[in-house]
């Protein structure tokens, strides 16, 4: 923490900075603004109290050893996935809603309907790829539990799909069925209902 | 004295009539169908972990502008409700406090479960909710109108305070450790509504060129953003794969009604403390639980069971966070300055919907107060019925694997940010809230404060150079205004209180002087009741007179004259005591403490070492 505390304070002057000079070169419309009534003055006092607060998290900071940037032990592999997953989570949301909505893609343009329905089916394959062969035999486990019967009469019909894809073939037929019911659903609502131009 | 009680039955009669009307206009079937499906849609949402009461609350407001303002306000009002209770489900059954509204609840409701009493627990949480919420439906009823009349008052001096007070205090109390991170989240909260024109001269700020920017940032795209995008990336970089399995009875779920009468007090207390924090500007549910169940606790007769498995202590913390939210409602309408998160994401939605709150909302929407107080009641019979009917189906909820739920959230963060004016900044907008929102937090700065700042921006800059301009920058002025200097005092008490050895020095004499009030109070209040039987026994004791006869009648007056007398006496005494030694800790103990420090010896000097 000291050191993300040592970062975040440095961007803080810089956030600082900026609202002070910002404020300072903003006009007093030609003098027609009063002494004390210019549109800067409250940037600039905001800019002062948050350099102040960054100074004191600074050094904060440095007193407990955050300057140190490289120092220290390495990420955990538990740490570094976490993070892989939420920077790709990120990427990825904001690719579908800044980078593709409303916009052409290679002169082909989408509707939103087909942009959401491709952005639910990548989001829940990839998020559950991994736990898919889990999942798989949890479900066939509760299957065999409580309906043993019908479970010996489905095992055969489903010989034909290899035993090792079976869990991505499921993965990959539910989330299907789930990303094209909500696109479906959020498009009508919006466009039927609300009458929305849908981006 | 008797003019006063008259008064105030007087104005409880007319507030009862008010609520009454109110009551009028939501009568119909498809007002309960908009209830009953609110409050389901808030439990499920509090329920699952990592979906808040504000990121529901913002993302229902941009699913429902369409409909009219008071089922789309119904419905926001019962969602939000339904959240703070639903979360304590999933703190009873995994820990895991469903919304932070019921993090305190995990320490009681989860040691209850873990002893094969869970259902009880459960039941005990939606008593706590159901009375919490009716209590602070009962201040909102009474306060709001009396402090939006008092909120006239307010000039641009005493907003210009309580803007700062509003974003100290919620800085302060949201980042209890660290206080400085909670005060920077504020004031940028502040620097971030300095985008766009700003409101006297109509000059751009921090546009740099673009158009879309003159309007500033939308405080519903925001939210959106920093409670909805957020979550996404926090579950999914926190993911945890367990399915609940948890089987709980029916019959099981029904609240005793026992406890009621065995915890009243508690009830109480925990109703008041949570409905007071949550009035406090941008502090809201969470804290409302932690404070009441810490007063619980200190005052409990079974200290040692709390945090292993005590009813009591759950309760307490499940009355405290369900009071919170209708007290977070009471600045909201008279003050237009959110008490909590979900607050603001209201407040927003309000005027979205055409309402203004503020000081003129007695004027102006006279009767929307009253309505604000049935869809709080409405909405406390909802969780009762659905909390217990679909206790079953709502376990059901909490398997719900998270990877199939969050694209689905993000779906409707992106449309619901967008449909509002249908413009993709606004998208943009979210998304960049989204992404910063969940590395401040990951660096432990709270959101409340920021949030609070947005909104109260406007105000700020407003009233700074407003007073700047009357008083030619002499801000000596603000001391001969009484509201002013409080808020001033209160400005400068939190910032020495968040000062390390301050506190430890001044904390423990502030506690004692704050009992010692309470004191006071309670001894003043019980002393005005004793006055008020005087009076009644004086009455009786008359009226007796022509059948008891004179002597009897007179008799009986005087030993009536004497008890109470002597019962007023008593506790004028222990109010003055307790005054007295509250007075004591903490005005005339740090004074002895500074003159023992300037009178005590130095070290030995080597002459007088020399004659030893």
């Amino acid at each position: 923490m000291p050191r993300a505390d040592f970062l975040t304070a440095l961007v803080l002057l810089l956030v600082a900075l900026g609202l002070v000079a910002e404020g300072w070169r903003l006009p007093g419309a030609g003098g027609l603004i009063e002494e004390g009534g210019e549109p800067g003055r409250v940037p600039i006092f905001l800019g002062l109290v948050i350099a102040a607060l960054a100074l004191v998290l600074l050094v904060r900071a440095v007193g407990q050893g955050g300057h140190r940037l490289f120092a220290g032990e390495p990420l955990a592999p538990e740490r570094r996935r976490m993070l892989v997953r939420a920077v790709a989570t990120a990427a990825g949301c904001a690719f579908y809603a800044v980078g593709l909505l409303g916009r052409s893609i290679f002169g082909i343009s989408l509707g939103y309907g087909w942009l959401t329905f491709g952005f639910i089916l990548v989001f829940i394959v990839i998020a559950e790829w991994d736990l898919a062969p889990e999942i798989s035999a949890r479900r066939r486990r509760a299957i065999e539990s409580r309906a043993p019967a019908a479970a010996a009469r489905i095992a055969p019909r489903l010989a034909f799909v290899p035993a090792a894809w079976g869990p991505y073939a499921w993965l990959a037929l539910t989330a299907t069925l789930q990303a094209a019911a909500v696109a479906a659903v959020v498009t009508y609502v919006f466009e039927q209902q609300f009458y929305v131009t849908l981006p | 004295m008797l003019a006063t009680l008259q008064d105030v039955i007087a104005y409880l009669g007319q507030t009862v009539g008010l609520v009454g009307d109110a009551f009028g206009k939501f009568s119909s079937p498809t007002v309960l169908a908009y209830v009953f499906g609110g409050t389901l849609l808030g439990i499920t949402i509090g329920v699952m972990p990592g979906l808040t009461a504000t990121m529901g609350v913002a993302l229902l407001t941009t699913l429902t502008y369409r409909l009219e303002a008071e089922a789309a306000l119904l419905v926001l009002v019962c969602l939000y409700v339904g959240a703070i209770y639903g979360g304590s489900r999933t703190a009873i059954l995994l820990n895991i406090p469903g919304t932070p509204a019921n993090a305190a609840t995990t320490l009681d409701g989860y040691p209850l479960a873990r002893m094969g009493r869970a259902g009880p627990a459960m039941g005990t949480a939606t008593t706590g909710s159901f009375l919490g919420t009716l209590i602070g439906m009962v201040f909102l009823a009474t306060i709001a109108p009396k402090l939006a009349d008092y909120a006239l008052e307010f000039q641009t001096h005493e907003f210009l305070w309580l803007a700062i007070f509003g974003v100290l205090i919620s800085g302060q109390l949201t980042a209890m450790d660290d206080p400085l991170k909670g005060w920077i989240a504020g004031f940028l909260g502040l620097a971030i509504a300095m985008i766009g024109q700003e409101g006297l001269y109509m000059t751009d700020r921090f546009t740099f060129g673009f158009t879309e920017m003159q309007g500033g940032i939308g405080l519903i795209p925001a939210m959106v953003g920093a409670f909805g995008f957020s979550e996404v990336i926090a579950v999914m970089y926190n993911r945890r794969a367990e399915i609940v399995r948890a089987s709980v009875r029916l019959l099981d779920v029904v609240p005793d009604p026992r406890e009621v009468l065995r915890y009243w007090r508690t009830i109480g207390r925990s109703g008041v403390i949570g409905t007071l924090i949550g009035v406090i500007p941008g502090v809201g549910e969470d804290i409302g639980a932690w404070v009441s169940y810490a007063a619980a606790r200190r005052a409990s007769r079974e200290k040692e069971k709390f945090g292993k498995g005590s009813v009591e202590g759950l309760m307490a913390a499940e009355t405290g966070n369900s009071a919170a939210a209708p007290g977070a409602l009471i600045p909201v309408i008279t003050l237009g300055i959110p008490g909590s998160a979900p607050a603001a994401v209201l407040l927003a939605a309000m005027v979205l919907h055409g309402v203004r709150p503020g000081p003129m909302i007695m004027i102006e929407f006279p009767s929307f107060v009253y309505e604000v107080v049935v869809m709080m009641l409405l909405a406390a019979f909802a969780i009762l019925v659905l909390g217990i009917a679909l206790t079953p189906l709502l376990l059901k909820v909490l398997a719900i694997p998270r990877e199939r739920l969050m694209p689905i959230v993000f779906v409707l963060c992106v449309i619901g940010s967008y449909a509002i004016q249908q413009r993709m900044f606004d998208v943009w907008v979210m998304v960049v809230f989204g992404i910063v929102g969940f590395v401040l937090r990951e660096m432990k700065y709270p959101m409340a404060p920021l949030v609070l700042g947005i909104v109260l921006g406007d105000i700020f800059d407003k009233s700074f150079r407003r007073s700047w301009v009357i008083h030619d920058g002499d801000f000596t002025f603000y001391l001969n205004r009484p509201i002013s200097l409080v808020l001033m005092l209160l400005c400068a008490a939190t910032l020495i209180m968040s000062i390390g050895p301050c506190r430890r020095y001044l904390g423990p004499k502030v506690e004692g002087a704050v009992q010692g009030t309470i004191g006071v109070v309670t001894g003043l209040v019980r002393a005005h009741l004793v006055l008020v039987a005087l009076l009644f026994a004086a009455l009786a004791a008359l009226v007796g007179l022509p059948v008891r006869g004179l002597e009897a009648g007179g008799a009986g007056f005087a030993r009536g004259v004497r008890l109470a007398a002597s019962a007023y006496a008593g506790i004028l005494r222990d109010a003055a005591t307790a005054f007295g030694r509250g007075l004591a800790g903490l005005v005339i103990a740090p004074l002895a403490d500074l003159a023992r420090f300037a009178r005590r010896p130095g070290p030995p000097s080597a002459d007088r070492g020399e004659q030893a």
